[in-house]
């Protein structure tokens, strides 16, 4: 039966002081075959693929078998040797260096030490060959987008004759053309007979590429299965432990007549062009559209980060310039971005002070003193509403779960009671629990009158919880659905390339 | 061939040469060997300094302690060269072997204790210093012997010694840091550490390595630095740190770490010797040199940082379809 798996996993436990990160979990993969590896944030995959690839050495007890025989890795140079290979999300790649360099550093064809670049750039040539994937080799990694710098270190995995290719949120930061072209390099990956881990909170995206699924909950092995038996259904349920369905909460809108902003007719260089829409109060507006189409750009000029180059902004009936966030904060605007680790959040810092950072210009006396008092119930308030748990303002931000930091994200941007609240993907990275309640609470800001405009590449946050979707394509804006007659399939066949542009209202 | 036209080092060596013919028209006194030969010379213990400092600075570390480690080295040589048994191998070993030894102090603080860099050799330069002055009584080393002396006078093939001994010293340094793994380490580690980690890159190894070679470098700068000018001065070379951290990231090395060469330290350092020099030529007072040399340094390293802001707002994210015809959304 050994034989039967490249990598074989029995009974491994992790224990961190304190906690227990994996209880006795198992994973089987075959060669060449694409497993998904599946769990809600704080399941335990980390922790697992750290145990991997040697970064963390698991607790007695366990069984860790390469083709049959058992191993044990000091570090990951051992694992990578063995051919296990780790895409992480942040890729984990030289900026400084070129692409070739990239694929061969770390790879022993130096002389005694010395380089053969001549050597480097032929493996590097032949790597993205066998994947057949155009990349100059001597342009430097930062110059290249995201989804090529993924595809090199696809390619390096390659260059290091991995046998299992781990991939960590592969898609996270992919268009959909662009996942296309990645799971067509799993296949080919596929039949060369190298295994693929695939890690993704997408399930659309797992039921499209996996062979077998093996689920963790709470650092708990909850079954393998091969993903043709299961339904999207039942992955979560084995997930979370109970069935979640994303709630539709639009049922009825609480949108009112009286506009809070109006764009018309705004442009920018190279991020869009002619936009005009309006969110009322009250109202949920959603804006979709591949990753790439310009949306977020849109949010950064309605907040002062990316000043349009024409058009106008109408803010409650009055034409404003929005040079700055300052002026985008005075006039009542608050915006949560797509990324709270680099964008919303200072880590280091306890709760207390990352919401306040919005709040000083409000409670500072005439000498430019703080009102700490007011400052420090103003956190407790938040975190109350907003209900972050566990609710220690002294915390620091970086040991709450991703959940309870979008909460804190959210929660600093009402501290400053906004009109017009900006949530770009509101629940990227989130759990499928942490993901409901945050639907509701925004809700429940649009029935108190707030007017939000959420932008979302998952369809069916924006089908569930905005009254009204614009889609944008390519820095356009394509279509305007009304979000209880809309359908997944009708957004996409406005938001894929070459797809219609019609209105329907 | 566009790549390198591109290049920060092109730019600065189309800079020098501009420079060098807007000041030989402005002072006769420029073009003439003797004051080339000045300018080359008095370039030479930076260049040596620049190598090593270049080094530390793409792994995103800085060393402050330069000036005193060569001086504490040129000392060693004086002492030596002024003894009976002092000959030029004796004391060339003695100055690889004193620079090597406070490289390794520096690298065991840095690499190996975790102190950051900044600190660990601002705490060495003031030992080093204070240490100088209290085995010096703060008395100058005179009158070097001629053999020693001869190193930067003394020509073959029409050049000094010492220009030979640079050559070295860069070739060597670009050898390093492009051809040796132990180079492509010192990028990969500033680029990304915690990339250079996982691809199995020892990160200790590599600072130590890194300072080691600085070390060695403040080595054979101060022995050349002694025979440029025939005499060790304790207090000698003070701030001169300041200066190689300049000449080094005006020759386009990013004082965050990742990128940086050796052929652009040279040319980094050869235009600060050569703005010291014409403002000399042209009587400007000391204090103002010292003012020219801050703003220089300012406006270089302003103009490359607005450059690169610039590239970046000229970015355009999205590849915007100009022909899709918009949807027009009623507005009020």
């Amino acid at each position: 039966m050994a034989q039967d798996y490249f990598l074989s996993l029995e009974n491994i436990s992790k224990t961190f002081p304190g906690v227990k990160a994996l209880d006795q979990v198992q994973l089987h993969i075959r060669p060449g075959e694409v497993h998904a590896l599946l769990g809600e944030n704080g399941a335990g995959k980390s922790t697992l693929i750290k145990v991997m690839s040697g970064v963390y050495k698991p607790d007695e007890g366990g069984r860790m078998e390469i083709c049959g025989e058992p191993v044990k890795f000091n570090d990951i140079n051992e694992s990578i040797q063995k051919g296990v290979s780790v895409i992480y999300q942040d890729l984990c790649l030289f900026p400084n260096l070129t692409v070739a360099e990239n694929l061969c550093i770390g790879k022993d064809i130096s002389r005694k030490g010395w380089i053969q670049w001549k050597e480097y750039d032929q493996m590097a040539k032949e790597t993205l060959k066998r994947l057949n994937v155009e990349i100059p080799i001597y342009e430097k990694l930062g110059n290249l987008s995201i989804a090529r710098q993924q595809l090199v270190a696809i390619a390096r995995a390659i260059a290091f004759e991995a046998r299992l290719i781990v991939m960590d949120e592969p898609t996270a930061s992919l268009s959909r053309s662009e996942v296309e072209v990645l799971f067509e390099i799993i296949r080919k990956l596929k039949k060369d007979g190298i295994s693929v881990l695939f890690i993704s909170h997408k399930l659309d995206e797992v039921m499209a590429i996996s062979d077998r699924m093996t689920v963790l909950r709470d650092g708990t092995f909850v079954g393998s299965k091969p993903v043709s038996e299961v339904t999207e259904q039942e992955i979560i349920h084995m997930m979370v432990g109970r069935n979640i369905e994303y709630i539709k909460l639009n049922e009825t809108s609480n949108a009112t007549e009286r506009v809070v902003a109006e764009v018309s007719h705004i442009s920018k260089k190279g991020h869009f062009k002619d936009i005009s829409f309006s969110v009322k109060e009250g109202e949920i507006l959603g804006i979709t559209g591949l990753v790439g189409a310009g949306r977020t750009e849109v949010m950064k000029s309605l907040f002062g980060l990316l000043p349009p180059d024409e058009g106008k902004i109408w803010l409650d009936g009055n034409l404003v310039q929005l040079k700055g966030t300052q002026d985008a904060k005075r006039h009542g605007i608050s915006f949560v971005p797509e990324d709270r680790q680099t964008e919303s959040l200072v880590m280091e810092f306890d709760v207390h002070d990352n919401v306040n950072l919005v709040n000083y210009e409000r409670f500072r006396s005439k000498l430019g003193f703080l009102n700490r008092k007011k400052l420090m119930s103003m956190t407790g308030d938040m975190m109350e509403q907003m209900d972050v748990r566990p609710r220690v303002p002294e915390r620091k931000v970086r040991e709450f779960s991703g959940g309870n930091q979008q909460k804190i994200v959210i929660g600093k941007w009402l501290s400053s009671n906004p009109k017009l609240l900006l949530v770009d993907e509101p629940t990227y990275g989130v759990d499928i629990g942490s993901k409901i309640e945050i639907h509701k609470l925004l809700r429940r800001l649009a029935a108190e009158g707030m007017a939000i405009i959420v932008v979302s590449s998952e369809l069916q946050e924006v089908l569930t919880l905005t009254d009204r979707i614009l889609v944008m394509r390519k820095g356009r804006l394509v279509a305007e659905l009304h979000a209880n007659s809309a359908t997944q399939e009708k957004i996409m066949e406005y938001a894929l390339p070459q797809g219609k542009r019609e209105e329907i209202k | 061939m566009k790549h390198f036209v591109k290049s920060r080092e092109f730019t600065l060596f189309i800079m020098i040469l501009v420079f060098g013919i807007l000041v030989s028209i402005l002072s006769p006194a420029f073009l003439t060997g003797n004051n080339l030969s000045n300018i080359l010379n008095n370039s030479i213990p930076n260049i040596i300094l620049g190598c090593g400092m270049t080094m530390v600075i793409i792994t995103g570390g800085i060393e402050i302690a330069v000036g005193a480690e060569m001086v504490v080295c040129s000392f060693v040589v004086g002492t030596i060269a002024k003894s009976s048994s002092g000959n030029l191998l004796l004391v060339f070993l003695a100055a690889l072997a004193a620079g090597m030894l406070l490289g390794m102090i520096n690298g065991s603080l840095i690499a190996i204790l975790n102190v950051p860099p900044i600190i660990a050799t601002l705490g060495t330069l003031n030992i080093y210093r204070g240490g100088l002055l209290y085995a010096t009584s703060g008395k100058w080393i005179m009158s070097l012997p001629s053999w020693l002396t001869g190193l930067t006078r003394d020509r073959f093939l029409g050049l000094p010694v010492s220009v030979y001994l640079v050559t070295l010293v860069v070739l060597l340094t670009t050898g390093i840091l492009k051809y040796t793994k132990f180079g492509r380490s010192i990028y990969a580690v500033g680029g990304n550490e915690e990339a250079a980690f996982r691809v199995g890159i020892h990160k200790k190894k590599t600072l130590f390595g890194v300072y080691v070679y600085a070390g060695v470098m403040c080595g054979i700068a101060g022995l050349v630095n002694a025979a440029r000018v025939g005499n060790v001065q304790p207090n000698g070379s003070v701030n001169l740190e300041m200066t190689i951290v300049a000449a080094v990231v005006m020759g386009g090395t990013s004082i965050l770490g990742g990128s940086g060469t050796a052929i652009g330290t040279v040319l980094g350092v050869i235009m600060m010797t050569l703005i010291d020099n014409v403002l000399i030529l042209l009587y400007v007072p000391t204090y103002w040199q010292k003012f020219a040399l801050g703003a220089i340094l300012i406006i270089t390293i302003t103009m490359n940082v607005i450059q690169e802001l610039y590239l970046k707002k000229k970015q355009m994210p999205i590849d915007v379809d100009e022909e899709l015809e918009g949807l027009e959304v009623k507005t009020l």
